[in-house]
C-alpha cells in the first residue's frame, strides 16, 4: 500500500518527487487534518492498524506524524512460544536404543574414514 | 544474540528420544531461543548426522525397513527448526591450508578442525556439542560451549 517512505512523501511539497496517480491516492489517504483528527481521534486510531501511519496537517501543511504503535516485546515472545512449541513438536520420533554415546558416534565417523584408507 | 553451531551428536540426540541426552537436547535448544539465538549448521555437520543416524537404525533394527524414507523424515525435521541456517567453509584455496594449522594447534580431527574453520570464517562464537576433543579450543576461549565440558 505504502509505495513511498513517509520521510520522501513530506518533501513532496518541495517537488523532489512526481507520484503517479496511484500513489498520489494513497499519500491522500494518509494525510489527516489536525481539525478532523481532534473530532475523529477514535476512527483515525482504528484506521491506523492498517494504514501504519498518518500525517497530521495544519493549514494543508504536514505538521506531525502518527504512527502504529507495535509492541516488540510482546511480538517477540509470542515468537519465541512459538517456536518452542515446534522444537517439542519436532523432537524425538526415533529410539535408537540409547547406546549412541558421544564416542560411539566419533567411532562411527571415524571408522568410516579408516574404511576408505588402503 | 548468541550465533550457536549444532554438532552432529545434537542433531542425533534431537531425533532419538531414547538417548539420555535427548532431554538435556530439547531443553537446551528451548532455553537457547529463550536468548534469541540463532543455530547454525554446515553440510559437514548433515553428512556426519545421517551417517552416525543410519548406523544407529542399523544398529538397533540389524534390517531397516525404508531406511531412506526413515532418514529422509529425520533430516525433514532437523532441517525445520527455528532459527536455522545452513552455512559453508571458506571456499577460497589459501584458508583450505588453515585446517592444518588448527589441527596442530588444537589436536582436532580433520573433520573437526573443518568444523572450526566454518564456525570462525561466519563469526559464530558458541558451540553445541557432547564432543570433548574441543577441550583445547574451549580453553582458548576460541568458541563458548554451550554444555560445560
Amino acid at each position: 500500500m505504502c509505495i513511498l517512505p513517509l520521510d520522501k512523501m513530506c518533501n513532496l511539497s518541495h517537488n523532489k518527487f512526481m507520484l503517479n496517480t496511484t500513489q498520489l491516492a494513497d499519500f491522500t489517504q494518509r494525510l489527516v487534518p489536525l481539525t478532523y483528527f481532534r473530532r475523529n481521534a477514535g476512527e483515525v486510531l482504528d484506521k491506523l492498524s492498517r494504514y501504519g501511519n498518518f500525517v497530521l496537517t495544519k493549514d494543508g501543511q504536514p505538521v506531525a506524524k502518527l504512527s502504529f504503535f507495535t509492541n516488540k516485546a510482546v511480538s517477540s515472545r509470542r515468537q519465541i512460544e512459538a517456536d518452542l512449541k515446534k522444537v517439542k513438536k519436532l523432537a524425538g520420533g526415533f529410539r535408537l536404543g540409547g547406546d549412541l554415546t558421544p564416542e560411539k558416534i566419533n567411532q562411527i565417523l571415524d571408522d568410516r574414514y579408516a574404511e576408505m584408507l588402503p | 544474540m548468541p550465533k550457536c553451531y549444532l554438532d552432529s551428536n545434537i542433531l542425533v540426540y534431537f531425533k532419538d528420544e531414547s538417548s539420555p541426552f535427548h532431554r538435556q537436547v530439547v531443553s537446551q535448544i528451548g532455553s537457547l531461543l529463550e536468548q534469541e539465538a540463532q543455530f547454525f549448521i554446515s553440510p559437514l555437520v548433515l553428512d556426519e548426522f545421517l551417517h552416525s543416524f543410519k548406523q544407529g537404525l542399523i544398529f538397533k533394527y540389524k534390517k531397516v525397513k525404508d531406511l531412506p524414507q526413515k532418514l529422509k523424515a529425520a533430516l525433514t525435521e532437523v532441517l525445520s527448526l527455528p532459527k536455522l541456517s545452513l552455512v559453508n567453509p571458506p571456499l577460497d584455496f589459501p584458508k583450505q591450508l588453515k585446517v592444518v594449522d588448527l589441527m596442530s594447534k588444537y589436536y582436532l580431527r580433520p573433520r573437526d578442525a573443518y568444523h572450526l574453520l566454518t564456525m570462525q570464517f561466519n563469526d559464530i562464537d558458541s558451540f553445541f556439542s557432547f564432543d570433548n576433543d574441543f577441550k583445547l579450543v574451549f580453553a582458548a576461549k576460541i568458541l563458548k560451549p554451550v554444555i560445560s565440558q
